[in-house]
């Protein structure tokens, strides 16, 4: 396991968060995962905390591993197609650093209506009015040109379908602000995004359902190969089959601590002037 | 906009060519917490209506009842502007924590969904009838665990409620109370249940409510009735297309007005099963068969079987004589109805027959039909 060093400021918020959470008395969850490692005397080694997978999460009870008692957007994750549920509060998801607010009227548009419904949360969050897409796409370009929508939020597969759908309903040129929020890139969505919303800045957001934001694509290499820096409220860690496992340092009503994202990545040397001192690419 | 009686009204046609309410959208202020996009989907071959709106909180105790309510809420819509207004009102809104899941379409086809339906424990459930009905078609015959007899309460809106999908609710859900609320896509909750109403009005429980909105009876007949018309600050007075009647009487509640729903004022829209039967569309494909069909009347209903339930529509017609003496004559206007009578945005009876959701419609030739002062061309009737 390749360990990224943090700063004290990391540290810190570390340290805060696995004393919550070793001490909660909403769940048992993490205590049980770390039986041996962990002391009710003193808070544990983060370095010797085991990694937690998907599966870790399914076989628990819902109730089992929800760490607040505050009002909960519940949502399905479907993970090799076995569905199980996750849930955001209002202020985790303020949290959130998708996007600087450029823009007044978003569409929100992903495959999965929880996501939908979730980034739909985060605008309000910001208050702004966000209209959501329906599954009939004709109804949601018909609704995006009624509102006059003037930027868009969404994973790659929707947008690329908005994209192809031609400006027959919205005028794209008015499209000042893209983000693309995904688990994968296997395509770069710049590709088909640069042409069809000319005047737009496009961002791109690594995420998963049950994570959140992870990482943002490097600004000076949105074109060509994707370089990803991790955000600011997350610990990065590279196993040694090159999967990428996660810390987020806010409190999330199931926390993700040293969770295995199976995302295969490889860290890259930094040749940027962006603040983050860690960049990484996908491997597919 | 219509003017009756010098006071002008809103009617879903303006819908269609304004957003109405957008201009009271401020980006970046506090008052955006509580604004919202409704939609409805669209009529066949309509466009959709849009309309913005501000949940000014519960101004009502009956309008706090439809939020007064348990911790664990499921949501059953299928539309994504709705389940977002619900999710944002109760987490802005509710005293106690609440969590809100709702179901999409994908999820509900899900062979493990009920598992996951289990795992979060619902209490209660927001639908409108049809909807439910769907849900519990594929509750038959599967592992579902214990929720269906731990839900309490059961709140429906946007349709009527037919007695056989009552009983059908009350059978997979057995602990459940069901409400059902006098609500609208662009207007939200006009009219809520109440228990003595329910008491003193056991027949027709599912049909009469307090108003929690303005409400006024547009050119009433001799008895009271006529068309609800429902005041929002962004449509005004809005026609609503129903028909109903309002008496001023104190209930024990404390509400001082009851309001009878009788139905679409017109008959010009019935649905079934999730498909909309509008009489604009069907005299349009009897207007096809003008040479051969001197009147129609078409009766729908739901017929429910082994974990599923099946529209049918039953077609009296009166023929002319050049019918009469066609071979097989009911069979070839059972073939042209089905082939171009539009019943979704994409699909006409016959594609709905042939995916097993419609039956084969029924016609019989009928020397007159019953004479009405209105002219009804469609109903539909509990199986």
């Amino acid at each position: 396991m390749t360990n990224i060093a943090l700063n004290e400021r990391k540290k810190s918020d570390l340290q805060k968060l696995l004393k919550k959470v070793s001490s909660s008395k909403e769940s048992g969850f993490y205590r049980k995962m770390w039986t041996g490692v962990y002391s009710a005397k003193k808070p544990p080694d983060f370095d010797s905390l085991p990694i937690i997978s998907v599966e870790d999460i399914i076989k628990c009870k819902f109730d089992d591993r929800i760490y607040t008692k505050d009002g909960l957007f519940v949502k399905i994750i479907y993970r090799d197609n076995v569905p199980f549920l996750l849930a955001r509060t209002k202020k985790d998801i303020s949290k959130e650093d998708y996007s600087e607010i450029r823009y007044e009227r978003p569409l929100v548009t992903f495959e999965s209506s929880h996501e939908s419904i979730e980034k739909g949360l985060w605008h309000y969050g910001k208050n702004i009015l966000p209209l959501m897409a329906e599954d009939n796409l004709t109804i949601t370009l018909i609704t995006s040109g009624r509102y006059g929508i003037d930027s868009i939020m969404g994973d790659a597969v929707s947008l690329k379908k908005l994209s192809q759908s031609g400006s027959q309903y919205f005028d794209n040129t008015k499209i000042k602000n893209v983000t693309v929020i995904d688990s994968r890139f296997d395509e770069n969505p710049c590709n088909f995004l640069n042409g069809a919303f000319v005047n737009a800045q496009l961002q791109l957001i690594l995420a998963l359902p049950e994570t959140g934001t992870l990482a943002k694509v490097c600004k000076e290499n949105i074109s060509g190969k994707l370089v990803f820096h991790p955000v600011e409220n997350t610990i990065i860690e590279i196993r040694n089959d090159e999967k990428l496992v996660v810390t987020r340092l806010i409190m999330l009503p199931t926390p993700i601590i040293r969770y295995s994202t199976g995302i295969k990545i490889k860290m890259r040397d930094k040749d940027c002037s962006c603040d983050s001192k860690l960049s990484f690419s996908l491997q597919n | 906009m219509k003017i009756i009686g010098g006071k002008k009204y809103t009617v879903k046609d303006d819908l269609q060519k304004s957003f109405f309410g957008i201009e009271q959208y401020r980006p970046g202020d506090r008052s955006s917490k509580n604004f919202f996009i409704r939609l409805t989907s669209g009529t066949t071959g309509g466009q959709p209506t849009m309309v913005a709106s501000q949940f000014l909180g519960c101004k009502s105790r009956y309008e706090f009842f439809f939020f007064k309510s348990l911790k664990r809420v499921l949501t059953i819509s299928y539309k994504n502007n709705h389940d977002l207004r619900v999710v944002q009102t109760y987490l802005n809104h509710r005293s106690q924590a609440t969590r809100t899941f709702c179901l999409s379409k994908r999820d509900m086809e899900h062979p493990l969904i009920f598992s996951v339906i289990d795992d979060f424990k619902p209490q209660l459930i927001l639908s409108p009838p049809s909807l439910l009905n769907v849900f519990t078609d594929k509750l038959y015959g599967k592992v579902t665990g214990n929720f269906p007899k731990k839900i309490e309460k059961i709140h429906l809106a946007g349709e009527m409620l037919s007695r056989t999908y009552l009983n059908k609710f009350v059978y997979s859900f057995p602990k459940s109370e069901v409400k059902l609320f006098y609500s609208m896509s662009e207007t939200s909750i006009i009219g809520t249940p109440c228990r003595y109403l329910t008491k003193k009005y056991k027949d027709d429980k599912f049909r009469i409510y307090h108003p929690v909105k303005a409400v006024s009876i547009v050119e009433p007949d001799q008895t009271g009735a006529g068309e609800i018309s429902v005041y929002t600050p962004e449509l005004s007075h809005y026609l609503t297309g129903d028909a109903g009647k309002i008496i001023k009487e104190k209930c024990k509640c404390g509400a001082s007005e009851t309001l009878f729903l009788y139905g679409r004022i017109n008959y010009d829209i019935v649905h079934c099963v999730g498909a909309t039967f509008h009489a604009s569309e069907v005299e349009r494909v009897f207007s096809l068969l003008g040479g051969l069909v001197k009147d129609y009347y078409l009766e729908i209903k739901e017929i429910f079987g082994e974990g599923k339930t099946f529209g049918s529509v039953t077609i009296s017609i009166v023929p002319t004589q050049k019918l009469q003496i066609m071979k097989n004559c009911e069979d070839f206007v059972a073939e042209f109805v089905k082939k171009h009578l539009r019943l979704t945005k994409t699909r006409c009876l016959g594609d709905l027959v042939d995916a097993g959701i419609f039956l084969e419609p029924k016609i019989s030739l009928v020397t007159s039909l019953p004479e009405s002062g209105k002219k009804v061309r469609m109903r539909k009737v509990d199986a």
